[in-house]
């Protein structure tokens, strides 16, 4: 038996984080927090989710338990969360969820874990550069840069952290200087990723939200979004787009 | 579990294929090791020969990461563009969580199973969009596998490397079950195992089934209780016709097998009764096959699909029967001319539209009007001196192939190397006639353009115009309803 009331606006968020990636996650319900995390079917980008107790309005569970959601479901459903409500959500047998809130109650039937996809082990990942910035302005860089390719380049030096796209006739650059972000090493590297899987994560966030970006050369990228006022913690790990000789 | 899944080979070492199958992949997959990019691997054949188990097996020798998009309601090209653009062009990140660096030769193999499978059910586009994914080279190896590789379109086939596989035959079968039965401690007898594979026609999955049918959970399986119903296959047209020419074993029940409508039957038949019959046979064969079309006109009129089966009886037995003797030897049966008749038909129609509105359009007249010149026209290219026909011809822009379309072939060319040799080209832009007017040029220029401007203006008036009536008369169609 779990029973779980959070903020509306914490479950539309870590339900929009999973299905950027995937049609269904299992969701572990521990002791201290509610985690997630599951790889795309290309497997190249892996999403995680941590609400931790403390974010929680009301927490209770008889035993750690993990349950396999249908997260595109729970994901329509809450997007008809209104501001500021509060939600239920409690499992009582294996078979179905219930998600309460305003005066819905909506039972969805929840899937065998074991029929979902074997879950990634978190990559440990040397990353050099952290970057601190408001997620609002990088949504900007990342939808400028949609618009003229299929790639980006992320590129960090003392002089600041730069979202480079290359188009066929244009390229636009976006840079941010030390005084621009909110915390930044001066480190160095670059990498290139894929638009077409930033412009999913980036859906999570607004402006106001915090995003650290973690970036080596070469190497995955790690984009931890603080969202839902700081109270869920959305964690994006792409892997970087083969460049051409 | 399902045998089939158990027994899936683990390396290519396990894999039951032809050796020349396996070498090529193996080298294919050496190659990429190497940096090498490669096309993508075509593997083609009958269901259950092994072309996933070989993929599977490929990527579990190579340690390469597999990506798997098999035959599933959440399939659709889409789905698969988002997911093979993506992941062919990034680099990994495995199951347990490790970065795979391409760099360092960690590839993933992305398979896509049954591809003719997808372009059936869904919108065509989806595979140019395959298309251009794979012409971009992409830098993970990719396999697909289809059954009938020819339903792909000739331009995805010229961009992949293809492999076929043939089915497999009784003793390959029979070794691999025996294998199985081996490692599961049944034991089947020889003639067991012989029937099983004779039954499943080459196609070693259903063998596997059968023998889990049969076999699970005892400790000897012999002859007798062998009780699984004959496997239905399909079989294709040709050995079809073969039966149907060579044999007098009634075959009507075989066209149900066939992936072929009676409509489309009925040609394959007629295309090829004048190989094997001759005289009075030829005519009591044509004979019959016109019933059987009758027939079928029937089914078309009223719609009742019940006909079908006198009209597959009268051309399929009811051929055979025909016969006293069959002809000896070899017959290699053609495909039905009249499907090729008909697109040659169709190109033709469509050559001479094309040129009929280019008449039209550059003589000031209707594409009706343009067929009462058109005859004329021809006359005149076909009768005068060669420079004429080619200024002509340059006036109307037409192309060698319409050219030879319109005459003769000799003149046809004659024209065109001398439209070609000259440079006639027609004058589109007819503002040099400005230069007659001298100095009234520039006021002549505006006068028009103000003039072009009105005209938009009052083109405008008059399509908002149109469109009203058009809405009148639509809502009071839809008032009186």
């Amino acid at each position: 038996m779990i029973d779980v009331i959070m903020d509306g606006d914490i479950l539309k968020s870590i339900t929009r984080a999973m299905v950027a990636l995937v049609s269904e996650a299992r969701f572990h319900f521990m002791d201290d927090r509610i985690h997630s995390r599951a790889v795309d079917p290309a497997n190249v980008a892996m999403v995680i989710f941590d609400v931790s107790r403390e974010n929680l309005e009301a927490y209770s569970i008889d035993e750690e338990k993990t349950v396999g959601v249908d997260v595109n479901r729970i994901y329509d459903i809450a997007k008809s969360i209104k501001k500021n409500e509060l939600v239920e959500l409690k499992v009582e047998d294996e078979a179905t969820l219930r998600v309460k809130f305003g005066s819905v109650e909506y039972s969805v039937s929840l899937i065998d874990p074991s029929a979902i996809r074997k879950e990634p082990k978190i990559p440990n990942l040397e990353l050099p550069a952290k970057i601190v910035l408001d997620a609002g302005e990088f949504k900007k860089a990342i939808a400028a840069a949609d618009r003229i390719s299929d790639h980006v380049i992320f590129r960090s030096d003392s002089t600041g952290f730069y979202i480079e796209a290359e188009g066929d006739v244009d390229r636009i650059v976006f840079h941010m200087s030390e005084a621009d972000l909110i915390e930044f090493n001066r480190a160095e590297a670059r990498s290139m990723f894929s638009i077409e899987y930033l412009k999913e994560f980036i859906k999570v966030a607004g402006t106001g939200d915090m995003l650290t970006v973690h970036l080596g050369t070469n190497y995955p990228v790690r984009l931890v979004f603080d969202v839902s006022g700081g109270k869920a913690r959305v964690e994006y790990i792409l892997a970087p787009r083969i460049e051409a000789e | 579990m399902l045998w089939v899944e158990k027994y899936r080979p683990q390396t290519i070492d396990d894999v039951v294929a032809e050796r020349q199958v396996i070498q090529k992949v193996v080298s294919w997959a050496e190659r990429w090791k190497m940096g090498e990019r490669q096309k993508p691997l075509l593997l083609a054949g009958p269901p259950g020969v092994g072309k996933t188990s070989l993929a599977l097996a490929l990527a579990n020798t190579m340690g390469w990461e597999v990506v798997e998009l098999n035959a599933s309601d959440q399939r659709s090209w889409d789905v698969i563009n988002r997911i093979v653009g993506e992941g062919a062009f990034s680099e990994t990140i495995s199951d347990d969580g490790e970065l795979l660096s391409s760099r360092t030769g960690r590839l993933k193999l992305i398979i896509l199973d049954e591809v003719d499978n997808v372009h059936k059910k869904e919108d065509a586009g989806g595979e140019g969009a395959l298309l251009r994914i794979v012409k971009r080279r992409p830098p993970q190896p990719m396999i697909l596998i289809a059954n009938d590789p020819y339903s792909l379109s000739a331009d995805l086939r010229r961009e992949v490397e293809m492999i076929s596989f043939r089915r497999l035959n009784k003793n390959q079968i029979a070794k691999v079950l025996e294998r199985i039965c081996i490692r599961e401690g049944v034991r089947c007898d020889r003639e067991v195992l012989k029937l099983i594979a004779e039954n499943s026609g080459g196609d070693l999955r259903a063998a596997i089934n059968d023998l889990q049918a049969v076999a699970e959970g005892r400790e000897s399986v012999k002859p007798e209780d062998i009780v699984t119903g004959k496997r239905t296959q399909e079989i294709d047209i040709f050995r079809f016709l073969q039966k149907v020419f060579k044999t007098k074993i009634p075959a009507h029940g075989d066209a149900m097998l066939l992936d072929e409508s009676p409509e489309d039957l009925i040609m394959w038949i007629e295309e090829n009764i004048p190989l094997e019959y001759e005289g009075e046979r030829l005519y009591r064969a044509y004979r019959l096959v016109s019933r059987a079309d009758i027939f079928l006109g029937r089914v078309k009129r009223r719609q009742f699909y019940r006909l079908w089966k006198y009209s597959t009886y009268l051309m399929t037995t009811g051929v055979q029967n025909v016969k006293d003797e069959p002809k000896r030897g070899f017959t290699k049966y053609h495909s039905p001319s009249v499907w090729r008749k008909l697109m040659y038909a169709r190109k033709r129609r469509e050559m001479f539209r094309r040129i009929l509105k280019k008449i039209g359009r550059y003589s000031h007249m209707s594409s009706r009007k343009a067929m009462e010149q058109y005859h004329y026209l021809r006359q005149i290219l076909q009768n005068t001196d060669i420079e004429h026909a080619a200024r002509i011809s340059a006036f109307y822009t037409f192309s060698r192939d319409e050219l030879e379309f319109m005459i003769d072939e000799k003149k046809a060319g004659e024209i065109a190397e001398f439209i070609q040799h000259h440079g006639l080209h027609r004058v589109e832009d007819e503002t040099f006639l400005s230069t007659y007017t001298g100095g009234k040029k520039e006021d002549k220029e505006r006068s028009e353009k103000e003039k072009e401007k009105d005209e938009k203006v009052d083109q405008e008036e008059k399509k908002e115009h149109v469109r009203k009536q058009k809405n009148l008369t639509l809502d009071a169609f839809f008032g009186e309803d």
